[in-house]
């Protein structure tokens, strides 16, 4: 029962103080406090990262089809733990380590995304209907507007490109930005409530 | 003053809303109805993307984002999850939810394994293989998650949460595999992508309503309909903000919101 | 299958293959193709070249390396501009790779500049959790937010550059590196609304393109003073600077692929009419 029944108790504490704690200042000194513990509670987060992947990867040990691939992250992981915690940061060791794996792996995942692009906007980017004709020629517009060639080939992409992005994009962008506000502020008001308990795990029950 | 300069309206606004919340659950509680929730094709679509994936006889892939439990929306997404798990456990479908953040993982194995318990499918339930932590990051995510969906040739691909750049890759791999894909993000940045690539996407606060529509229950939905007056409430405040920022007197209604 | 429904269902491998062979030779044979300095560029430029010397940058690293081919380019013209002039940088992170991008930037930059003293002139006070709750608490007090400690573990007390940012309110000029959350999101209600717009201290945001929609609403509201919308402000900073290096020679495979992608646009519409034609045809035959 202290299970079930502890975390959902801080959380509806901790969560209604905080936000009277931001509004009176009879208690803002909680609120400093709760600030140096979220700090704190962040950090710890990457200790449980490590943690839960170990976890996972122990147990594919001993599965022979996924043992290579837990070997070579345990290697990877713990390596580079142990090179950050002897160099810190800085180390000679430790940057060739970073500027040779994370840098050119990071952009070459990321590259992926222009390769899926192009495909997508083949697929996807079709006169079906009045609004996805006006998404395609706005896209087209957008994409002069964003590069060099643009305004060579004619002047007024980046005149209408801007227009676009100024005017019509940003009034949806606070739209969906402040509809999405408002939401998230309902999922943590039903948390502060009680009301949500999923987080707690088994559902909202 | 037990309050903060410019802040009395704000505490003001936050105690009508805990009212108007409070206030409509009873209500709800006492058996008087609430105004219908629009249908959401997206949700709709979660039911219709599961039994396509029992006939097939293939898996079910849920995603939900790279932020931790200190999102919103990953919270909101563990509504979608406890639904999505006790109908795969229903239908015998296989579920495969992934994770790519450490704290999330636990909360997700335990919202799965409640609804295969639900379901009375409890072993049937593999925790090794419907719930995994692929990887910690979205770029290591995004690979794992592909190479996951190519592998096990997945059927219907349901993301729900805050994503960053893997979702282009993995809606793209889901199209090529000819998965249903639903998606659902307050994610600004990647709405295009999922609109895109996506069968059904839920935008913003219709991803937020996905709990209260799915589970039917009376508080979620009083909780939602609270949410909705207060919207309208702030779309009377921008419109009367506008109005007075055209005629040039903006400052009185900025005063009075600064109390 | 006729033509028009092959290229219809075209393979997506032959697509990828022509975007490479795009990329490539315009890496490989650059056509000089010309690149206008916009409006945001010569901003950000006039700001960062009159930063009188002394003056403070803080720079927040909110990118990894993904992110770094985007918005790397422009983070370091503006602070080759600030060193230029005598200023003075101290980075931070809310992304943890973040501090590593700081530290590869610092060590690029004392190739330019070896008379830089670190501690003196730029210090590298690495990633600092929390998002949005370390930039509430380093507008009162960076030493208290940062726990006391650099990238490097030392106390922030042995660096003297310190003694001069002690809050960020302190700093000329902040810019934010942002390639997701948190990033500008978080740097706009805590810093630019609340201290940057009233008191006239430029925020500017250097951020991927992906993101400009995101940020438009900000930037048109004045909450941002300047925007460096992804690798092309990169290049044209570069120019601006007199320092050209990948940002510039990526804007002709920039140019030449988004060609590709509305070649490949139109094409694909062309071949959904004719195949909707000839499925018409052959339902009226």
């Amino acid at each position: 029962m202290l299970k079930r029944y502890l975390p959902f108790i801080m959380a509806v504490g901790i969560g209604l103080s905080y936000i009277i704690s931001g509004s009176s200042p009879v208690i803002s000194s909680w609120k400093a406090t709760l600030d140096k513990w979220f700090l704190i509670s962040t950090a710890f987060a990457v200790l449980i990262g490590t943690a839960s992947l170990s976890q996972v990867h122990w147990r594919n040990l001993r599965r022979p089809d996924r043992r290579i691939y837990s070997v070579a992250l345990g290697i990877a992981l713990y390596g580079t733990i142990l090179l950050g915690l002897i160099q810190t940061g800085r180390g000679a060791q430790y940057q060739i380590l970073y500027n040779m794996t994370i840098v050119p792996l990071e952009a070459a995942i990321l590259s992926q995304i222009a390769f899926y692009i192009t495909s997508a906007a083949f697929r996807v980017l079709r006169m079906r209907s009045f609004e996805a004709s006006l998404m395609l020629v706005s896209a087209a517009i957008v994409m002069l507007y964003n590069v060099p060639i643009g305004a060579a080939i004619w002047p007024g992409f980046p005149v209408i490109g801007k227009w676009l992005m100024n005017i019509p994009n940003t009034a949806a962008m606070r739209a969906i930005t402040m509809g999405a506000a408002l939401g998230g502020s309902a999922t943590a008001i039903r948390i502060f409530l009680g009301l949500e308990r999923s987080y707690l795990g088994g559902g909202d029950e | 003053m037990p309050i903060f300069s410019g802040q009395l309206i704000v505490m003001l606004i936050q105690v009508s809303v805990a009212i108007l919340i409070y206030f409509l659950i009873q209500h709800a509680k006492a058996g008087h109805r609430l105004p219908k929730i629009r249908r959401l094709a997206g949700l709709d679509a979660i039911d219709e993307a599961i039994g396509r994936a029992t006939e097939m006889g293939r898996p079910v892939i849920f995603a939900n984002g790279s932020n931790g439990l200190d999102d919103a929306q990953t919270i909101a997404s563990f509504p979608v999850l406890s639904y999505v798990a006790h109908t795969c456990a229903r239908y015998d479908t296989k579920l495969i939810a992934v994770s790519y953040v450490a704290p999330v993982y636990p909360v997700m194995e335990a919202i799965v394994r409640a609804g295969y318990i639900e379901a009375n499918k409890q072993t049937s339930y593999d925790p090794v293989s419907t719930v995994r932590f692929i990887a910690s990051g979205w770029g290591a995510a995004a690979s794992a998650l592909q190479g996951t969906m190519r592998r096990e040739r997945v059927a219907a691909c349901i993301y729900m949460g805050a994503f960053f750049a893997e979702t282009t890759m993995i809606c793209e791999v889901g199209a090529s595999l000819g998965a249903i894909q639903v998606a659902g993000t307050a994610s600004t940045a990647q709405l295009p992508f999922m609109i895109s690539s996506c069968d059904y996407t839920l935008i913003g606060e219709e991803y937020y309503a996905a709990g209260a529509y799915l589970s039917k229950d009376v508080v979620q939905r009083a909780n939602l309909i609270a949410l909705d007056y207060t919207k309208v409430l702030a779309i009377c405040l921008i419109l009367l903000g506008a109005i007075m920022a055209t005629l040039g007197n903006a400052s009185a209604l900025t005063s009075f919101l600064m109390l | 299958m006729s033509f028009w429904h092959k290229l219809n269902q075209m393979d997506s491998r032959i697509i990828y293959t022509a975007l490479l062979l795009v990329l490539i030779g315009a890496l490989i044979f650059p056509m000089g193709l010309p690149i206008n300095i916009g409006t945001s560029s010569q901003a950000a430029y006039d700001i960062f070249n009159h930063f009188k010397a002394g003056d403070i940058l803080y720079v927040s690293f909110d990118y990894d390396a993904a992110g770094a081919t985007d918005i790397q380019s422009s983070v370091e013209a503006c602070i080759r501009l600030v060193f230029k002039n005598g200023g003075r940088v101290a980075a931070g992170a809310l992304w943890p790779i973040g501090a590593q991008q700081a530290e590869y930037l610092f060590r690029d930059m004392l190739k330019e500049f070896p008379d830089l003293v670190e501690g003196v002139d730029y210090l590298n006070l690495g990633y600092k959790p929390g998002g949005q709750m370390y930039i509430e608490k380093a507008m009162d007090n960076i030493a208290e937010a940062c726990a006391n400690v650099d990238n490097a573990g030392r106390n922030l007390s042995q660096s003297p550059i310190m003694k001069d940012l002690k809050t960020l309110k302190d700093a000329a000029a902040v810019i934010c590196g942002n390639h997701g959350s948190p990033g500008a999101s978080e740097w706009v209600p805590m810093y630019a609304t609340a201290y940057a717009v009233p008191n006239k201290i430029p925020f500017v945001v250097c951020a991927s393109a992906v993101n400009a929609t995101i940020n438009a609403p900000y930037v048109q509201s004045g909450q941002i003073t300047v925007y460096l919308n992804g690798i092309r402000a990169g290049a044209e900073m570069e120019i601006l600077t007199g320092q050209l290096g990948t940002a510039v020679a990526g804007m002709d495979a920039q140019s030449l692929s988004h060609l590709l992608v509305l070649a490949l646009m139109v094409l694909g519409n062309i071949s959904y009419f004719m195949v909707k034609r000839e499925n018409k045809a052959k339902k009226e035959a």
